[in-house]
């Protein structure tokens, strides 16, 4: 309960909340205070001088002053309107008012609405022109300076929401404007194009391009009719009540022809949402939301301007069934039979085990269910797994053995309010694009300390307070010597231990070898950075460390993974805010795809197979027999093909072919199989070697739910029609299911997630009408809908209460001949989604990054001739790819950098081999070492120009407002009022 | 043994196929909406005979351009301000109290009547008459109504007023030497003029006192000419 203060609102006596603004509390009270540029994910910009009202007979700026006991606010008088309007005369001189012939006129204009509100009818300075064009460059968003009011919020949220760091307002003009970097055209500067000044934008300066033209009625206009039309408009209005009169009328026709779409976006674990808006199939932009609750209003390039790929005509929009080495078209009748006839001979000769199951992190939890169950109630296999296999079921294994819930412990505000964020092995501001702004803002503003592990210098370790590069595979090392010298410093949280843990004695007599020597050999890591990091993490309140591939794709990721879960034990940084693990889920649906038993050994919600009374339970509900021994995984699964025990694979979603290590015996798996389903939105690579292909629906074409990096559930709403003859996942499944004797009926996803609730005791309280909107819960939900914002604040999830500190060892990454001297790190590029399928159908996105590219380092480009353009071969003992350099010093020495985006001849797993997480399979991705050799020594840069990577950010503290009010043309609205009044006064 | 392959052989739906599942689909609409299309037709029919069809074919023919001349056309000073007027006149008969304007109608009504019945002689009435008749009761009463409608006529509607600029500024931001915007320049004036004695502000504010004055000067003269009487 926050404390309670005593003030005087508009002359009557009223108790307060502390620390509530004069703009909130007055709201509060029905006094509506206009505003521009406050925005509720911005805070007080204190550009628009709009919102004056007077706090014990001084003139303030509601946004921005807080109120103190004994106040005397007045947000109603005369003075108090006059100097508003003020204000707003101001911004109507930057303002050209067209509303209903312009493309933001759609009920959210804030021009518009504070004009009404404010009963503005005429203005005492004209509009005026500014002396700059419309900058077009960009293929997302155009800036109209004509139409800016130097409101700042683009500016606001781009310095410190984003922290990208591009926009200022250049106030030393004559007549202030938006600049990129120091004033270069918008495409080329440093711009990412995340989308947020557009999206914060209160009026059409900022717009994304796909509105332009589309929105309105009038607005599709020719351009050299639109600028008279403009004129006609405005000579005509009899002030502006009438002019908003109008507009309001057609924003309101608008609604009937603009949809708008409650989506969650397929980009990455963060799990953005926001409304689609669309004509038809036309998408005219996306528009986040201030109530998302793991994004806000934030975005990047891809779930922001992404969205391309829906409309292509390269989208699979009939079943494809093969006929010797090509495909042919057929209807669903003919595939369908197919499939039935060819599962049930497989099942009748070779029985239930010769066939395989595989899920998608991009589908729903929905799919990820019934694809399960297919396998398990229908034809009677464990034999399912799902790509998290890739990625981070080493986290999820690592967890689980010390704390019991395999998931972020917090949420996304958590790592906000970490007073020490560590970075292990985790590209986040490429990666997860979103959550890394809550990082970067936090550190820039609120004086959060950030340490970064990676053997490449990516944005969060140029950001970090620390940074180190442990030699590649060594984490686990540096992790042990750290928490040892903790203990041995006596740092550790003892009462936490005493209370809450098990297996201390244990676990700190495993550590013992690990000492600060043996680290210093073993990582390549200083002796005082060791000390370094275990001070940083003593002194800091709470400490939640992040991580992703650069720890999980080893030999010992799962070790590794322990490794972190068991400092943050010794530390007491569980159960509390602002603490905790984050092992950074990669796909949209990577935790849902699990959670809801795409695995071969757990059913959903993690209950194992192997249980005799979870196995009866589902018995019971399917009314069917279930294997009790756990089945493959997708990894044992190519092994098995090739011994010829696998035959039939039915694969929905997942390009494995490309995105599974070691492609080249991948590739020889899928040709051996008897009879090979894929389900895809396009011929991926994987589906080039099915025998039928099934077209599948994306994410706006369907509904159903993800579940994201925070064990967030959210629903996403059908935004199109599915394209063609493609059909939403989970009614293929059901009908595939259906023709092989079993009896579904479900007719919504809703009735799936109603029976994965009533069988899993994780999503126990999980309902469509919980989950409506914008509205999610967070695993595990109680059956009465309490979610789990925060894990472990009373007790583990294990019989005593109690976590585990768990021994682990070190395992030495893979070792290679001498000849393959180079390091092949890979990764995630901001713009791109994995081999590219989608990202690549954006004109906007492969303009600025057509290809993937290999980053070399300045040192080894000097040892070898290369430089931006070079051709290189790279060699592993396993395979080979060609791939163009880019000379960076993001990389250092022989370690190199290719970006997984690419699905050719640069596809990174032509190189990593079948070497794999000893305890989960996980492939060793990032282990492996190649010879270089130069193809062709000039080039063009694979980078063009207009690369965001080419720019050059100009860092400062939001809009610089105080470089405004020191302009010789500014004068404080209320000293003016001020003024005049003692004048007539006077006179 | 399926190798890759990216080759797909669309299926071919042959002309006369699709032509066939297109009629079928026409023909389903058109039996679902039986109603619909014969009030349509009618409706066609209609507009046939008035060659609106015509028009109207012509015109989405040539769209862009007929717009671009319609409003260019209409981009014109006299256009805008017949539909400027237009809009103000309607808005302010909107603001007419109609029921408040009756009585003060029916007195300029009859005042009018008054004015009708006066023959050339009594226009040329002389000064003491008039002054006399200062003291008519219903002279009186005019001015009693006169100077009410003065008093409202005061009030500051600045708010209500639907032009869009004032017409004293709509130039008077070029004019600022050194202050692009107004409100300083105001303001730095305002400072200027600090402690310096101001006369009477407003240009505005004197006009009002000739009226006045007259009202003022007409009570001691009637009370002159009731005691004579």
């Amino acid at each position: 309960m926050s404390e309670q203060i005593n003030v005087t609102i508009n002359g009557k006596p009223a108790v307060i909340d502390a620390n509530l603004s004069a703009m909130q509390v007055l709201e509060d009270h029905q006094t509506e205070v206009p505003s521009v540029c406050y925005h509720p994910s911005l805070g007080a910009i204190e550009t628009c001088d709009t919102c004056i009202v007077k706090v014990n007979g001084e003139f303030v700026r509601s946004c921005s002053t807080k109120l103190k006991s004994g106040d005397v606010i007045d947000g109603v008088s005369a003075d108090v309107k006059e100097a508003q309007v003020i204000g707003m005369d101001r911004i109507l001189k930057n303002h050209e008012l067209y509303c209903t012939v312009c493309d933001y006129n759609n009920g959210t204009c804030e021009v518009h609405n504070t004009v009404k509100e404010m009963k503005v009818n005429h203005q005492s300075m004209p509009f005026e022109q500014k002396p700059y064009e419309i900058d077009d460059s960009n293929p997302f968003y155009r800036y109209d300076p004509d139409q800016c009011i130097l409101c700042g919020r683009c500016v606001e949220a781009c310095q410190d929401v984003q922290v990208t760091e591009t926009l200022t307002i250049d106030w030393t003009l004559k007549k202030p404007r938006v600049i990129w970097d120091k004033n270069s055209k918008i495409n080329e500067s440093s711009c990412v194009s995340c989308g947020h000044c557009s999206t914060v934008c209160p009026c059409n300066a900022m717009m994304e391009k796909g509105m332009e033209g589309e929105a309105g009625f009038l607005t599709g206009i020719a351009k050299k009719t639109l600028r008279p039309m403009i004129e006609l408009t405005k000579n005509v209005e009899t002030g502006y009540g009438s002019i908003l009169a109008i507009s309001d009328m057609e924003s309101a026709m608008r609604e009937d022809r603009i949809k708008k779409t409650k989506t969650v976006c397929t980009y990455c674990g963060v799990g953005c949402s926001f409304d689609i808006w669309t004509k038809d199939r036309k998408i005219l932009k996306v528009e986040p939301s201030v109530d998302a609750p793991a994004n806000g209003i934030s975005t990047c390039v891809k779930g922001k301007f992404g969205w391309d790929y829906v409309n292509s005509e390269e989208r699979l929009t009939k079943p494809l069934i093969r006929e010797g080495d090509a495909f042919r078209e057929a209807e669903w009748e003919e595939a369908l039979s197919l499939i039935t006839s060819k599962f049930k001979e497989s099942l009748e000769k070779k029985g239930p085990d010769s066939m395989a199951f595989i899920s998608s992190s991009k589908c729903t939890n929905e799919e990820s269910y019934v694809m399960q169950k297919l396998a398990r109630a229908v034809i009677g296999t464990n034999n399912v797994d799902n790509c998290s296999r890739y990625c981070q079921t080493p986290a999820t294994m690592g967890l689980f053995r010390t704390v019991g819930h395999g998931g972020d412990s917090g949420s996304i505000t958590d790592i906000a309010k970490a007073g020490l964020v560590l970075i292990v092995g985790s590209n986040t501001d490429e990666s997860h694009p979103v959550l890394a702004t809550r990082v970067k803002r936090a550190h820039k503003l609120h004086g959060q300390r950030l340490i970064v592990s990676d053997i490449r210098r990516h944005e969060m370790a140029d950001r970090a307070d620390l940074f180190f590069q442990p030699k590649p595979g060594s984490d686990l090392v540096w992790l042990s010597a750290v928490t040892k010298y903790i203990v041995d410093q006596g740092w550790a949280d003892q009462e936490f231990l005493n209370n809450r843990v098990n297996g201390i004695d244990e676990y700190i007599e495993s550590i013992q070898k690990f000492t600060l020597e043996y680290a210093e050999e073993a990582t390549g890591l200083s002796k005082d950075t060791l000390i370094n990091i275990a001070e940083e993490i003593h002194q800091a309140k709470t400490t939640a460390v992040l991580w992703a591939m650069g720890v999980t794709q080893h030999s010992g990721g799962s070790d590794t993974s322990t490794a972190i879960s068991n400092m943050l034990l010794i530390t007491g940084n569980y159960g509390k805010p602002g603490a905790g693990s984050y092992p950074l889920r990669g796909h949209n649906n990577v935790q849902g795809a699990s959670d809801f038993g795409s695995m071969p050994d757990r059913f959903p919600g993690y209950e194992k197979v192997a249980d005799d009374e979870v196995r009866a339970k589902y018995e019971k509900a399917w009314n069917t027999k279930i294997p009790a021994e756990k089945g493959l995984n997708n990894h044992e699964m190519i092994d098995a093909i090739h011994e010829g025990k696998l035959n039939v694979m039915y694969l929905k979603g997942e390009d494995m072919g490309i995105v599974d290590s070691n492609i080249n015996y991948v590739h020889e798996a899928f040709e051996k199989l008897d009879f090979f389903v894929v389900q895809d939105i396009f011929l991926s690579k994987t589906a080039e070697f099915a025998d039928v292909v099934l077209p599948a629906s994306p994410s706006l074409e369907k509904e159903g739910t993800f579940t994201n990096t925070e064990r967030r559930v959210q629903r996403l709403y059908q935004a199109l029609e599915p394209l063609g003859d493609s059909r939403p996942d989970w009614e293929i499944i059901q009908d595939i299911a259906n023709r092989l004797g079993a009896d579904w009926h479900y007719t919504h996803p809703s009735e799936i997630m109603a029976e994965a609730a009533s069988l899993a005791p994780l999503y126990a309280g999980v309902t469509y009408e919980r989950l409506e909107g914008y509205n999610s819960l967070q695993w595990p939900v109680a059956a009465d809908g309490t979610d789990s914002p925060l894990l472990f604040l009373d007790e583990f999830p294990f019989p005593d209460g109690k976590a585990r500190l768990f021994p682990v060892d070190w395992t030495k990454p893979l070792e290679f001949e001498k000849e393959y001297d180079i390091h092949v790190n890979n990764g995630r590029l901001l713009e791109h989604f994995h081999e590219g399928n989608m990202t690549y159908k954006s004109k906007g996105i492969s303009s600025k990054t057509p290809k993937a590219f290999l980053e070399v380092s300045p040192e080894l480009a000097a040892e070898r001739g290369l430089e931006d353009g070079t051709l290189v071969r790279l060699t592993s003992p396993y395979g080979s790819v060609k791939v163009e350099c880019l000379v960076t010093d993001r990389v250092k020495g022989k370690e190199v950098y290719l970006p997984m985006n690419d699905a050719g001849e640069g596809a990174i797993n032509y190189l990593t081999s079948s070497q794999a997480d000893k305890d989960t399979d996980t492939p060793a991705y990032k282990e492996i070492s190649a010879k270089l050799e130069v193809l062709k020594a000039k080039g063009e840069s694979p980078l063009p120009r207009i690369n965001h990577r080419n720019g050059d950010p100009q860092p400062q503290m939001g809009v610089r407002v105080d470089k405004k009010w020191a302009r010789k043309d500014y004068v404080f609205p209320g000293d003016l009022v001020k003024l005049r009044k003692e004048a007539s006064k006077r006179g | 043994m399926a190798k890759a392959t990216k080759v797909i052989h669309r299926m071919e739906v042959s002309p006369e196929e699709k032509r066939r599942r297109d009629l079928e689909e026409i023909e389903t609409r058109l039996l679902d909406n039986k109603d619909a299309v014969h009030e349509l037709f009618d409706v066609l029919e209609q507009l046939q005979k008035r060659e609106i069809l015509q028009t109207v074919k012509s015109l989405f023919a040539k769209g862009d351009e007929v717009m671009d001349i319609l409003v260019k056309t209409a981009d014109s000073k006299e256009t805008a301000n017949s539909i400027k007027n237009l809009l103000l006149m309607l808005g302010t008969l909107g603001t007419l109290n109609v029921q408040q304007l009756e009585p003060l109608i029916l007195k300029v009504n009859a005042g009018i009547a008054r004015v009708a019945e006066l023959d050339e002689k009594k226009e040329q009435q002389g000064y003491v008459t008039l002054l006399k008749s200062l003291n008519d009761p219903e002279v009186k009463r005019a001015m009693a109504v006169g100077a009410a409608f003065l008093k409202g006529l005061g009030i500051n509607q600045d708010e209500y007023e639907r032009t869009t600029q004032k017409p004293e500024h709509q130039k008077g931001h070029t004019d600022g030497e050194q202050f692009d915007d107004i409100f300083t320049k105001e303001y730095h004036t305002l400072q200027k003029e600090n402690g310096t004695s101001r006369q009477a502000s407003g240009d505005s504010g004197g006009s009002w006192l000739i009226p006045a004055g007259l009202l003022l000067a007409a009570i001691p003269i009637s009370l002159l000419f009731k005691k004579k009487s």
